[in-house]
Protein backbone atom coordinates (compact mmCIF):
# COMPACT_ATOMS: atom_id res chain seq x y z
CA UNK A 1 0.00 0.00 0.00
CA UNK A 2 1.29 3.47 -0.78
CA UNK A 3 0.47 6.85 0.69
CA UNK A 4 0.79 10.27 -0.86
CA UNK A 5 3.35 12.63 0.58
CA UNK A 6 3.46 16.31 -0.26
CA UNK A 7 6.08 18.83 0.72
CA UNK A 8 7.40 22.25 -0.23
CA UNK A 9 10.95 22.93 -1.37
CA UNK A 10 12.91 25.96 -2.53
CA UNK A 11 12.76 26.76 -6.24
CA UNK A 12 16.48 26.26 -6.84
CA UNK A 13 16.33 22.71 -5.45
CA UNK A 14 13.26 21.94 -7.58
CA UNK A 15 15.17 23.21 -10.64
CA UNK A 16 18.08 20.88 -9.77
CA UNK A 17 15.62 18.03 -9.20
CA UNK A 18 14.11 18.61 -12.65
CA UNK A 19 17.57 18.74 -14.22
CA UNK A 20 18.46 15.40 -12.59
CA UNK A 21 15.13 13.89 -13.66
CA UNK A 22 15.78 15.05 -17.24
CA UNK A 23 19.30 13.60 -17.29
CA UNK A 24 18.18 10.28 -15.80
CA UNK A 25 15.04 10.23 -17.97
CA UNK A 26 12.94 9.71 -14.86
CA UNK A 27 10.01 11.56 -13.39
CA UNK A 28 10.36 14.04 -10.54
CA UNK A 29 8.50 11.57 -8.29
CA UNK A 30 10.86 8.69 -9.17
CA UNK A 31 13.90 10.73 -8.18
CA UNK A 32 12.36 11.94 -4.91
CA UNK A 33 11.06 8.44 -4.06
CA UNK A 34 14.50 6.90 -4.67
CA UNK A 35 16.23 9.59 -2.62
CA UNK A 36 13.82 9.24 0.31
CA UNK A 37 14.09 5.41 0.31
CA UNK A 38 17.89 5.50 0.20
CA UNK A 39 18.13 8.18 2.90
CA UNK A 40 15.65 6.58 5.30
CA UNK A 41 17.16 3.08 5.01
CA UNK A 42 20.72 4.34 5.35
CA UNK A 43 19.86 6.66 8.24
CA UNK A 44 18.09 3.96 10.26
CA UNK A 45 21.01 1.56 9.79
CA UNK A 46 23.42 4.29 10.81
CA UNK A 47 21.41 5.14 13.93
CA UNK A 48 21.54 1.52 15.13
CA UNK A 49 25.32 1.41 14.70
CA UNK A 50 25.70 4.85 16.26
CA UNK A 51 23.52 3.89 19.23
CA UNK A 52 25.57 0.80 20.01
CA UNK A 53 28.87 2.63 19.53
CA UNK A 54 27.68 5.54 21.71
CA UNK A 55 26.66 3.07 24.42
CA UNK A 56 30.03 1.27 24.35
CA UNK A 57 31.90 4.58 24.39
CA UNK A 58 29.88 5.85 27.39
CA UNK A 59 30.53 2.56 29.18
CA UNK A 60 34.26 3.09 28.58
CA UNK A 61 34.49 -0.04 26.46
CA UNK A 62 35.46 1.92 23.35
CA UNK A 63 38.15 4.59 23.20
CA UNK A 64 37.60 7.82 21.25
CA UNK A 65 40.00 6.59 18.55
CA UNK A 66 38.02 3.37 18.20
CA UNK A 67 34.83 5.41 18.02
CA UNK A 68 36.38 7.46 15.21
CA UNK A 69 37.19 4.26 13.31
CA UNK A 70 33.54 3.25 13.50
CA UNK A 71 31.67 6.54 13.06
CA UNK A 72 34.20 8.94 11.58
CA UNK A 73 35.68 12.00 13.29
CA UNK A 74 32.75 14.43 13.11
CA UNK A 75 30.11 11.98 14.31
CA UNK A 76 32.43 10.81 17.10
CA UNK A 77 32.99 14.39 18.25
CA UNK A 78 29.21 14.78 18.35
CA UNK A 79 28.77 11.62 20.44
CA UNK A 80 31.56 12.69 22.80
CA UNK A 81 30.05 16.16 23.20
CA UNK A 82 26.59 14.74 23.87
CA UNK A 83 28.05 12.34 26.46
CA UNK A 84 29.70 15.32 28.19
CA UNK A 85 26.57 17.45 28.37
CA UNK A 86 24.47 14.47 29.42
CA UNK A 87 26.93 13.66 32.23
CA UNK A 88 26.91 17.32 33.31
CA UNK A 89 23.11 17.28 33.28
CA UNK A 90 23.04 14.26 35.56
CA UNK A 91 25.75 15.51 37.89
CA UNK A 92 24.97 19.22 38.10
CA UNK A 93 21.33 19.60 37.10
CA UNK A 94 20.84 23.25 36.19
CA UNK A 95 23.72 24.53 38.36
CA UNK B 1 16.41 30.55 37.46
CA UNK B 2 15.85 31.39 33.77
CA UNK B 3 16.09 28.78 31.04
CA UNK B 4 15.74 28.92 27.29
CA UNK B 5 14.26 25.66 26.07
CA UNK B 6 14.08 24.44 22.49
CA UNK B 7 11.32 22.40 20.85
CA UNK B 8 12.98 18.99 21.34
CA UNK B 9 13.38 19.55 25.08
CA UNK B 10 9.92 21.04 25.60
CA UNK B 11 8.45 17.91 24.06
CA UNK B 12 10.77 15.66 26.11
CA UNK B 13 9.86 17.48 29.35
CA UNK B 14 6.16 17.19 28.56
CA UNK B 15 6.64 13.54 27.57
CA UNK B 16 8.14 12.86 31.01
CA UNK B 17 5.26 14.78 32.60
CA UNK B 18 7.54 17.31 34.30
CA UNK B 19 7.13 20.46 32.22
CA UNK B 20 4.46 21.89 34.53
CA UNK B 21 6.52 20.95 37.61
CA UNK B 22 9.51 22.78 36.16
CA UNK B 23 7.65 26.12 36.42
CA UNK B 24 7.94 25.81 40.21
CA UNK B 25 11.73 26.07 40.05
CA UNK B 26 12.46 27.85 36.77
CA UNK B 27 11.27 30.54 34.38
CA UNK B 28 11.00 28.96 30.96
CA UNK B 29 11.62 31.11 27.88
CA UNK B 30 11.15 30.24 24.23
CA UNK B 31 11.35 32.12 20.94
CA UNK B 32 8.64 32.83 18.39
CA UNK B 33 10.45 30.34 16.12
CA UNK B 34 10.04 27.55 18.68
CA UNK B 35 6.40 28.58 19.09
CA UNK B 36 5.92 28.23 15.31
CA UNK B 37 7.63 24.81 15.32
CA UNK B 38 5.30 23.64 18.09
CA UNK B 39 2.26 24.86 16.15
CA UNK B 40 3.42 22.93 13.09
CA UNK B 41 3.98 19.74 15.13
CA UNK B 42 0.58 20.21 16.78
CA UNK B 43 -1.05 20.15 13.35
CA UNK B 44 0.11 16.55 12.69
CA UNK B 45 -1.75 13.50 13.93
CA UNK B 46 0.69 11.64 16.15
CA UNK B 47 1.95 11.38 19.74
CA UNK B 48 4.17 14.43 19.35
CA UNK B 49 1.16 16.44 18.24
CA UNK B 50 -0.57 15.77 21.57
CA UNK B 51 2.56 16.82 23.46
CA UNK B 52 2.95 19.96 21.36
CA UNK B 53 -0.68 20.94 22.00
CA UNK B 54 -0.09 20.62 25.75
CA UNK B 55 3.03 22.79 25.53
CA UNK B 56 1.13 25.41 23.52
CA UNK B 57 -1.45 25.63 26.32
CA UNK B 58 1.35 26.58 28.73
CA UNK B 59 2.50 29.27 26.31
CA UNK B 60 -0.98 30.74 25.83
CA UNK B 61 -1.50 30.55 29.59
CA UNK B 62 1.65 32.59 30.17
CA UNK B 63 3.52 29.84 32.03
CA UNK B 64 6.12 29.83 29.27
CA UNK B 65 7.33 33.21 28.09
CA UNK B 66 7.68 33.65 24.35
CA UNK B 67 10.10 36.31 23.07
CA UNK B 68 10.24 37.47 19.45
CA UNK B 69 13.62 37.13 17.78
CA UNK B 70 14.50 38.65 14.39
CA UNK B 71 16.01 36.46 11.70
CA UNK B 72 19.12 38.68 11.66
CA UNK B 73 19.79 37.82 15.30
CA UNK B 74 20.14 34.09 14.72
CA UNK B 75 20.80 33.49 11.00
CA UNK B 76 24.57 33.49 11.62
CA UNK B 77 24.17 30.36 13.78
CA UNK B 78 22.29 28.38 11.15
CA UNK B 79 24.09 25.44 9.56
CA UNK B 80 23.53 21.95 8.18
CA UNK B 81 22.91 20.71 11.72
CA UNK B 82 21.36 23.77 13.30
CA UNK B 83 17.84 24.80 12.35
CA UNK B 84 16.08 28.06 13.14
CA UNK B 85 14.59 26.82 16.44
CA UNK B 86 17.88 26.03 18.18
CA UNK B 87 19.70 28.95 16.56
CA UNK B 88 17.02 31.36 17.81
CA UNK B 89 17.28 29.87 21.32
CA UNK B 90 21.01 30.57 21.45
CA UNK B 91 20.41 34.10 20.17
CA UNK B 92 17.79 34.62 22.91
CA UNK B 93 20.24 33.43 25.57
CA UNK B 94 22.78 35.98 24.33
CA UNK B 95 20.31 38.87 23.95
CA UNK B 96 18.61 38.32 27.31
CA UNK B 97 21.72 37.27 29.26
CA UNK B 98 20.29 33.86 30.08
CA UNK B 99 23.07 31.42 30.86
CA UNK B 100 21.23 28.10 30.43
CA UNK B 101 19.95 26.57 27.25
CA UNK B 102 18.19 23.22 27.22
CA UNK B 103 18.27 21.21 24.02
CA UNK B 104 17.97 17.50 23.38
CA UNK B 105 19.02 17.87 19.77
CA UNK B 106 22.53 16.38 19.78
CA UNK B 107 23.40 17.75 16.32
CA UNK B 108 22.48 21.30 17.27
CA UNK B 109 24.07 21.07 20.71
CA UNK B 110 27.37 19.99 19.20
CA UNK B 111 27.32 22.61 16.47
CA UNK B 112 26.44 25.43 18.87
CA UNK B 113 28.73 24.20 21.63
CA UNK B 114 31.71 26.43 20.86
CA UNK B 115 29.70 29.64 20.55
CA UNK B 116 27.80 28.76 23.71
CA UNK B 117 31.09 28.25 25.55
CA UNK B 118 32.41 31.59 24.27
CA UNK B 119 29.25 33.32 25.47
CA UNK B 120 29.38 31.43 28.81
CA UNK B 121 26.09 29.71 28.12
CA UNK B 122 25.70 26.22 29.54
CA UNK B 123 24.02 23.67 27.31
CA UNK B 124 22.14 20.92 29.14
CA UNK B 125 19.67 18.21 28.19
CA UNK B 126 16.19 17.80 29.71
CA UNK B 127 17.53 15.38 32.35
CA UNK B 128 19.07 18.41 34.09
CA UNK B 129 15.56 19.71 34.86
CA UNK B 130 14.62 16.33 36.29
CA UNK B 131 17.70 16.37 38.53
CA UNK B 132 16.75 19.84 39.74
CA UNK B 133 13.23 18.66 40.57
CA UNK B 134 14.74 15.89 42.70
CA UNK B 135 16.90 18.45 44.53
CA UNK B 136 13.78 20.55 45.17
CA UNK B 137 11.91 17.52 46.50
CA UNK B 138 9.27 17.78 43.78
CA UNK B 139 9.98 14.30 42.46
CA UNK B 140 11.79 11.26 43.83
CA UNK B 141 14.86 9.51 42.44
CA UNK B 142 12.80 6.38 41.78
CA UNK B 143 10.12 8.32 39.89
CA UNK B 144 12.81 10.16 37.96
CA UNK B 145 14.45 6.89 36.98
CA UNK B 146 11.15 5.56 35.58
CA UNK B 147 10.68 8.75 33.57
CA UNK B 148 14.22 8.54 32.19
CA UNK B 149 13.78 4.91 31.18
CA UNK B 150 10.67 5.87 29.21
CA UNK B 151 12.54 8.74 27.61
CA UNK B 152 15.35 6.46 26.43
CA UNK B 153 12.89 4.48 24.32
CA UNK B 154 11.94 7.66 22.47
CA UNK B 155 15.47 8.72 21.61
CA UNK B 156 17.63 8.01 18.60
CA UNK B 157 21.32 7.08 19.14
CA UNK B 158 21.36 9.40 22.16
CA UNK B 159 19.38 6.66 23.92
CA UNK B 160 22.58 4.57 23.98
CA UNK B 161 24.36 7.24 26.03
CA UNK B 162 21.37 7.83 28.33
CA UNK B 163 20.90 4.11 28.95
CA UNK B 164 24.40 3.84 30.40
CA UNK B 165 24.08 7.03 32.46
CA UNK B 166 20.70 5.98 33.89
CA UNK B 167 22.14 2.60 34.93
CA UNK B 168 25.07 4.40 36.55
CA UNK B 169 22.63 6.72 38.35
CA UNK B 170 20.64 3.72 39.64
CA UNK B 171 23.82 2.03 40.91
CA UNK B 172 25.23 5.17 42.52
CA UNK B 173 21.97 5.92 44.30
CA UNK B 174 21.29 2.33 45.29
CA UNK B 175 17.81 2.39 43.68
Amino acid sequence: MTQMLTFREDEDIIEKLDELARQKMRSRSDIVRGAVREYVTHKLELIEIQKLAAKRYTEGKLSFDELVNILGYEESKKVAYYKDIAEESFAQGLS
Amino acid sequence: MKLVVDTSSLLSLEFMGILEDSFEITEVYITNIVDAELKEIASYKDEKSRLAKNVLKFISGGKIKCININNEAFSKYLSRNVYSGEASCLALCILENISLMITDDADAAYSLGRIAMLERIKIRICVAVLMELIKAGITTKIEATKKMKNLIKQRSWEGGVLEVLVMKYIEENDL
